[in-house]
């Protein structure tokens, strides 16, 4: 009983030892937390199948998913798997940015000193589809494929980086 | 008195503590996509073998003479039937398409020339038709081809010569 009088009487020292040392004034305080923001890609970019030519040549795939053929040539009976890639952002209505790679590079699956570089990496952004805090976004680029480039499957399981930052 | 003011002191630090969860929490996000792409083989054909239409019997009225894809030559007038001097031949080519790509097969219409004026029409059949048949497996297919050429009334003898061009493509 005599310890618990002991502590109680010095902090009211302390509190009034502030008191005196100080001035007064009211101020209001706010916080507003904002949610993380966040990104998870739900579709992957697929270029499709693409027939080698004997030249250089580039298929472009718009944001849209629809490819386009310079110097090359694409088989439109047989595509393959083609999309745009996408992801989901939730940004909680707050403006982002995005930023994309400069180029990415696939590998051959069973040659990998085969190589074939994607650059022009473009986005378009769909707002408020699921909520007003989400956007959707587009991905396309274009693939550049060298002169009689060996056929097979072409990727890079490492993927390529879409960041999002709040402004 | 004394315990009101540790209450606020409490709850100033609990507001204190969010702000810096805000400023120190992800105000940037990285999500990662992976690429794909499929590099087919090109379609090729290769040079082909000769169609031979064979010697003819060049009679006051002309008529077609058909050689199948199989070789084999006919006449719609008989009279300009005689046993050919040269081995009658369909045409054949090797064409090799990636594997399960469907192609298709173009051979124009074209005209044998001679040492005269009157050149003879010839049209083609190959050995392809129907769009299974016209699906690649990787490796080299064979292309039969053959033709129809139209003798004119009183052809000039002599030796005619044209080129059967085909064209495949991926479709």
């Amino acid at each position: 009983m005599r310890a618990i009088f002991i502590t109680i009487l010095f902090i009211s020292i302390i509190s009034k030892a502030r008191a005196q040392a100080i001035s007064a004034a009211t101020i209001d305080a706010r916080a507003v937390i904002v949610e993380p923001i966040e990104i998870a890609k739900s579709v992957d970019l697929n270029f499709g199948n693409i027939i080698s030519g004997y030249t250089n040549g580039s298929i472009t795939l718009s944001t849209d998913g629809v490819r386009t053929a310079n110097g090359a040539q694409i088989s439109s009976a047989v595509p393959g798997l083609v999309s745009a890639a996408e992801a989901i952002v939730s940004h909680g209505e707050y403006n982002y940015s995005i930023t994309l790679p400069e180029s990415f590079i696939l590998f051959n699956e069973s040659n990998p000193n085969k190589i074939m570089i994607i650059n022009q990496f473009q986005v378009t952004p769909i707002t408020g589809i699921a909520s007003p805090g989400d956007d959707i976004l587009r991905i396309g680029a274009t693939l550049n494929i060298e002169a009689n480039q060996i056929p097979g499957v072409y990727t890079n399981s490492e993927g390529f980086n879409v960041t999002v930052s709040y402004n | 008195m004394i315990f009101n003011m540790k209450k606020i002191t409490f709850i100033l630090l609990a507001l204190i503590g969010g702000t810096s969860f805000a400023q120190d929490g992800p105000a940037s996000a990285s999500g990662t996509a992976d690429v794909n792409a499929v590099i087919v083989s090109p379609i090729e054909i290769n040079d082909g073998t000769a169609l031979n239409f064979g010697t003819i019997n060049g009679t006051a009225t002309g008529g077609d003479v058909t050689v199948s894809n199989g070789g084999n030559r006919t006449f719609s007038n008989s009279d300009m039937e005689i046993t050919s001097a040269t081995a009658i031949t369909a045409a054949s080519f090797n064409i090799t398409a990636a594997d399960t790509y469907s192609y298709s097969i173009s051979i124009p219409d074209t005209v044998l020339k001679g040492s005269g004026t009157d050149d003879m029409a010839v049209t083609f059949t190959h050995s392809r038709i129907g769009a299974a048949k016209r699906v690649g497996d990787g490796t080299a297919q064979e292309l039969l081809v053959g033709g129809t050429l139209t003798v004119n009334d009183g052809q000039t003898s002599g030796e005619y010569t044209g080129s059967v061009k085909v064209t495949v493509a991926y479709e």
